[in-house]
């Protein structure tokens, strides 16, 4: 071997040498691992906000126009009804927060005022909506006091309205509640106050520690005296309902005054022929999934908002717009048939049991159906150009 | 004021201090007016005055700004009285 004269160390850039690193390398296979991880997923999500807040601009800019039209001094805004109702399995929260992310900033970016009913148990909203819609038959509807009456009476009101159901469960309620009130009687039928009755009695008897109370018991005892014999079967759902008085304090939710089955043999009120059209409706996908094994579904939807935010935005806008079609109950009975796949099985087992209304027929009469409207935008061929209002509502 | 040695009666409801009272709230009335005009103008209002009249959306800004505006001050009266009482 020659021995070679010593090597001098190769030629350093002098730009490295002024900074002072010592030498620049590659990250190893562990690091690069890490690091392709970390930056693969951090991508993934800033992509996703990236192109979920685009698309929530891109329908707010659709709209936006309607917000800088001027509204005389005695003008009120236009106000649709939102109806939240929490997914089975989970809270209100839910619900809530996806209304507030997807569909409120084209709302607000239209100055459409909302009012948001909340449900906290099934049946809350079909018998709120029915109810309102019994006081409008008896002729009810203008609760106002005077004070109100002298105030608002110089305003104009938007007469348009609309309604916003988030989620399979309240877009099902709703539309009962339609059926119910318009085709239902006006006052709770008899077989409804004996079950009421009963109740009574029994919440009296299960609180009975005032000694004065029995007095009331004894005369409430005698008149239920007939209706002893339908405890037995009543007694079930009371215990169950006793349950929840218990814990919520309040009454349970009153059934429907008629039920699924005789919605066709109704007859029609003359308050029905008069009226020509409802308020127009939008159901807002609520896609929410539970359990361990779904996790990859999961992950998929995290990853993926961008395109919900794009299907919602354009719901909101249908109803900002005012664009609407008929109903046509093929299609629209079917809307959310995915989410109700989703809902855990038992749930929908106990819900099935139970005869819940939500896993009751979705059943809407054709006098109901004829009337009803349902926004939709029309498909447009190139949705990223930038469109005047005319083009948007021509 | 009064009508001492001439004889004649106070004028009746004539109460100083209710007026005083009074006065001091007409004037937090009327400073929770500016108040509120000087955020919710500040909030919703842009500065490119283009048109005299409200158009929707200034208008319902302004409107919940005001809505929550009062039920700040309502909350924040209940907090500061349950205080007093509690010091009381």
């Amino acid at each position: 071997m020659s021995t070679a004269p010593p090597k001098s160390p190769p030629p350093r850039n002098p730009v490295l040498v002024a900074l002072g690193i010592p030498r620049l390398r590659l990250p190893g296979r562990n690091m690069s691992i890490f690091l392709g991880t970390v930056l693969g997923i951090s991508g993934m999500i800033y992509y996703d906000r990236k192109n979920r807040r685009a698309n929530r601009q891109k329908w707010k800019d659709r709209v936006s126009y309607l917000a800088k039209e001027t509204l005389q001094p005695n003008g009120m805004p236009r106000k649709v009804i939102v109806y939240v109702a929490p997914p089975p399995g989970d809270h209100l929260d839910v619900t809530i927060t996806h209304f507030t992310q997807y569909v409120k900033p084209v709302l607000t970016a239209a100055a459409i005022d909302w009012e948001l009913v909340e449900a906290k148990r099934q049946g809350d909203i079909r018998h709120q909506v029915a109810e309102q819609i019994r006081k409008e038959r008896r002729g009810e509807g203008d609760s106002r006091d005077e004070l109100m009456r002298a105030v608002t009476d110089g305003l104009k009101y938007d007469t348009e309205g609309g309604v916003i159901c988030v989620g399979r469960g309240a877009y099902k309620e709703y539309l009962h509640g339609l059926n119910e009130g318009w085709l239902g009687p006006l006052e709770m039928p008899a077989s409804l106050q004996l079950e009421k009755r009963v109740e009574e009695v029994h919440g009296l008897l299960e609180s009975g520690d005032d000694a004065t109370q029995t007095a009331v018991e004894a005369s409430k005892a005698a008149e239920a005296g007939v209706v002893m014999s339908q405890v037995a079967n009543a007694n079930k759902s009371i215990e169950e309902d006793d349950g929840e008085e218990k814990k919520d304090k309040k009454p349970p939710v009153p059934k429907p005054y008629i039920s699924q089955a005789d919605y066709g043999s109704a007859p029609t009120p003359p308050e029905l022929a008069r009226i020509t059209s409802f308020q127009p409706i939008v159901y807002i996908p609520l896609p929410h999934i539970l359990g361990f094994l779904n996790t990859p579904i999961r992950t998929y939807r995290f990853f993926t908002k961008r395109e919900l935010a794009d299907r919602c935005g354009r719901l909101a806008a249908s109803v900002a717009l005012s664009q609407s079609r008929p109903f046509m109950p093929r299609i629209d009975l079917a809307q959310g048939m995915e989410e109700e796949h989703e809902w855990p099985k038992k749930w929908k087992e106990t819900a099935l049991e139970k005869g819940s209304e939500w896993m009751q027929d979705f059943v809407v009469d054709d006098r109901i159906a004829e009337r009803l409207r349902v926004y939709q935008l029309p498909p447009i061929e190139d949705e990223n150009k930038p469109t005047t209002p005319a083009a948007v509502e021509g | 004021m009064s009508f001492l040695g001439m004889g004649r009666p106070p004028a009746t409801g004539y109460d100083e201090n209710k007026i005083n009272g009074i006065k001091g709230e007409m004037l937090m009335i009327q400073q929770m007016k500016d108040r509120a005009s000087l955020v919710c103008l500040e909030k919703c209002i842009p500065n490119y005055y283009s048109d005299g009249d409200l158009n929707k959306g200034e208008s319902n800004c302004v409107d919940r700004c005001i809505g929550k505006f009062f039920q700040t001050i309502k909350v924040i009266g209940t907090e500061m009285q349950k205080q007093q009482q509690g010091t009381m």
